[in-house]
C-alpha cells in the first residue's frame, strides 16, 4: 500500500512541475487531486484502525463516549490538516493558520464531554 | 478512480495552455481567455465532486456529523 502511495505522490509531482512550465494553474488541482488519491488509498487501512478501536473498546469495557470522540477528532485532525495545506500549497499562509486553529476548536469542543466525565470519576471516588 | 484522473487533468492543462496560445497568436485573445476559463471550470467540477465524495467517506467513516 505503500509503494501506491508514493507512486500516486511522485506521479503527481512531476505532473505538477510539467503544468508549471505552461504557466497554468491546473498546477494546483493536481496538488488536490493527488493528495485525494493518496487518502483513497489509504482509506482501508483506516477502516482497520477504527475497528481495532471497537475490538479494544469491547475488551476493555470502557465507556463508548470516550472512545468515539478519539477517533472523531483523528478525523477533525486529518480534514484539517488536508485542507490546511492545501491553502498553504496554494499560497495563502494566513488562511492555513485559520483553518488550523478552526480544527483546534473543534477539537476542544469534542474534548469537553471527556474531561467533565473524568472530573466526575475523580470526584466520586474521593 | 486512480491514476489516471491526475494524468486527464495533466492533459487538459496542456492542452488548454495550447490552445490559448495557438489563438493569441491567431490575434484572438479574448476566445483564449475563455478557452482557458472553459478548461478551468471542467477541471474545477470534477475536483469538486472528488472532495465532495472524499468528505462524505470521511464524515462516515469517523462518525462526524
Amino acid at each position: 500500500m505503500l509503494f501506491k502511495i508514493i507512486g500516486i505522490g511522485l506521479c503527481g509531482v512531476i505532473i505538477n512541475l510539467i503544468l508549471r512550465e505552461y504557466k497554468s494553474d491546473f498546477a494546483f488541482f493536481v496538488n488536490v487531486v493527488t493528495g485525494l488519491l493518496i487518502f483513497i488509498v489509504m482509506l482501508d487501512g483506516v477502516k482497520d484502525v477504527i475497528n481495532e478501536f471497537g475490538y479494544i473498546r469491547d475488551l476493555t469495557g470502557m465507556k463508548v463516549d470516550v472512545v468515539t470522540p478519539i477517533i472523531k477528532v483523528i478525523g477533525i485532525g486529518y480534514i484539517t490538516e488536508f485542507s490546511s495545506n492545501l491553502a498553504e500549497d496554494s499560497g495563502n499562509k494566513s488562511l492555513a493558520t485559520k483553518i488550523v486553529m478552526g480544527g483546534k476548536i473543534a477539537i476542544c469542543v469534542l474534548a469537553i464531554p471527556v474531561i467533565k466525565s473524568l472530573i466526575n470519576t475523580i470526584i466520586s471516588l474521593i | 478512480m486512480g491514476v489516471d484522473i491526475i494524468f486527464k487533468i495533466a492533459a487538459i492543462g496542456i492542452l488548454t495552455a495550447v490552445i490559448s496560445q495557438i489563438l493569441q497568436h491567431q490575434g484572438k485573445s479574448e476566445i483564449a481567455t475563455l478557452a482557458t476559463l472553459a478548461g478551468l471550470v471542467i477541471v474545477l467540477i470534477m475536483v469538486m465532486n472528488m472532495v465532495s465524495g472524499l468528505f462524505d467517506t470521511l464524515k462516515s467513516l469517523f462518525g462526524l456529523y
